[in-house]
């Protein structure tokens, strides 16, 4: 029951996620549009964003239905690990200072190291949830929220606390 | 309902409030980093605007070498750094000058330039072991209209002011290299201009 409770959880926090960011892209596709183009290529443009957009909007609704939540799960995974990949490609490549758009189009997070193996912790928590059935009764799906909510603060939290550290390495570098 | 099942729901809500205090405490962090962020070197000058063409000059170095101040400088930048010997702030920023001078040497030279007797300005740049081109001229001063010191000007490979300002501290000085990186005229111009951007993406 306890696996099941967090399981479901962890699957309404990364619903969050992707709501989150499938919403950003549509309402401001412009400040992802540089990630966007460095990756696809120029000729990306607002409408590759909004695309990307679409299948985060498409997996966070699919996570939510109890009957689609294993699908929305794998998808939610394959696309974090798709990012890495991507995020790896250009650290490899030198582009440091390139802006991730992880945390909304405010955020000033680039790409690297610790992006990655976030995203790769997420995709491995969204797999691991696919294995427990969604839980019953109205007790467990309000803890299951609760464990959602501290998931998404202690997200965000994480989301500064690597902003706050790729500015402080950026001063010293200065 | 029993007391086990209200201790859980109260230690839940404390999770909750905690994990907002340390969310709360690192967006505050992040806008500590913002506010503090590049306070580039200000702008006063009512002779020279960026961009426009710097006053070419041939002025002697103490040292009776000629240095020819926004002549053709082969693809270089210039950094004109105005000083006096009798000014604190520039004497603690001479260090800096000359770590600033090695590190950048691959794109450019940097020139002191100061005004008065010659004899005192030979006994400042032994006392601080000045290695860099130093001249003793008031009509270089006059020319790029500097009124307050230190002041630095910056010129691009065209000859052209790239940026300039007072400098008070080795952060000010980066701001002009980082100014001619970013071409804006000032470090302040470019973040006002980013503030605008960001604030003009969260409206939309």
């Amino acid at each position: 029951m306890l696996m099941e409770i967090l399981g479901s959880g962890i699957t309404y926090f990364v619903a969050v996620l992707f709501a989150h960011a499938g919403l950003s892209k549509w309402r401001s596709p412009q400040a992802y549009q540089e990630t966007v183009a460095s990756t696809l290529g120029s000729a990306a443009g607002i409408r590759a964003v909004r695309l990307i957009g679409a299948v985060e909007l498409g997996s966070a609704a699919l996570m939510v239905a109890p009957a689609s939540r294993e699908l929305g799960l794998i998808l939610a995974a394959a696309l974090l690990i798709s990012y890495a990949a991507v995020m790896g490609w250009h650290v490899y490549r030198g582009q440091v200072e390139l802006r991730c758009g992880c945390g909304g189009p405010g955020s000033d997070t680039r790409v690297g190291g610790e992006l990655i193996w976030r995203n790769v912790v997420l995709a491995g928590c969204a797999l691991w949830a696919t294995g427990f059935a969604v839980p019953f009764g109205v007790t467990a799906v309000w803890l299951a929220l609760a464990v959602a909510l501290v998931c998404v603060i202690a997200y965000a939290a994480l989301d500064q606390a690597i902003e706050n550290r790729q500015r402080w390495q950026r001063g010293a570098a200065q | 309902m029993s007391l086990l099942v209200v201790s859980n729901i109260l230690l839940w809500l404390t999770v909750v409030v905690l994990a907002i205090m340390n969310y709360v405490l690192l967006r505050q962090v992040g806008v500590l980093y913002e506010r503090v962020a590049p306070a580039g070197a200000l702008m006063v000058n009512r002779t020279l605007e960026v961009g426009q063409a710097a006053p070419a000059l041939e002025a002697l170095t103490l040292t009776g070498e000629r240095v020819s101040i926004a002549g053709p400088l082969g693809g270089r930048s210039q950094l004109l750094f105005f000083l006096s010997p009798d000014c604190p702030v520039c004497g603690e920023l001479t260090p800096a000058l000359m770590a600033v001078a090695r590190a950048e040497a691959e794109w450019v030279d940097v020139v002191l330039v100061s005004d008065g007797d010659e004899q005192d300005h030979a006994g400042y740049v032994s006392r601080k072991s000045i290695e860099l081109p130093y001249v003793v001229s008031e009509l270089v001063g006059k020319s790029y209209g500097v009124s307050k010191l230190p002041y630095a000007v910056l010129i691009d490979e065209n000859q052209r002011v790239s940026s300039m300002g007072i400098v008070n501290s080795r952060e000010h000085l980066d701001s002009l290299f980082e100014a001619k990186e970013r071409n804006v005229a000032s470090i302040q111009e470019y973040m006002n201009k980013r503030d605008e951007e960001r604030f003009v993406e969260v409206k939309s």
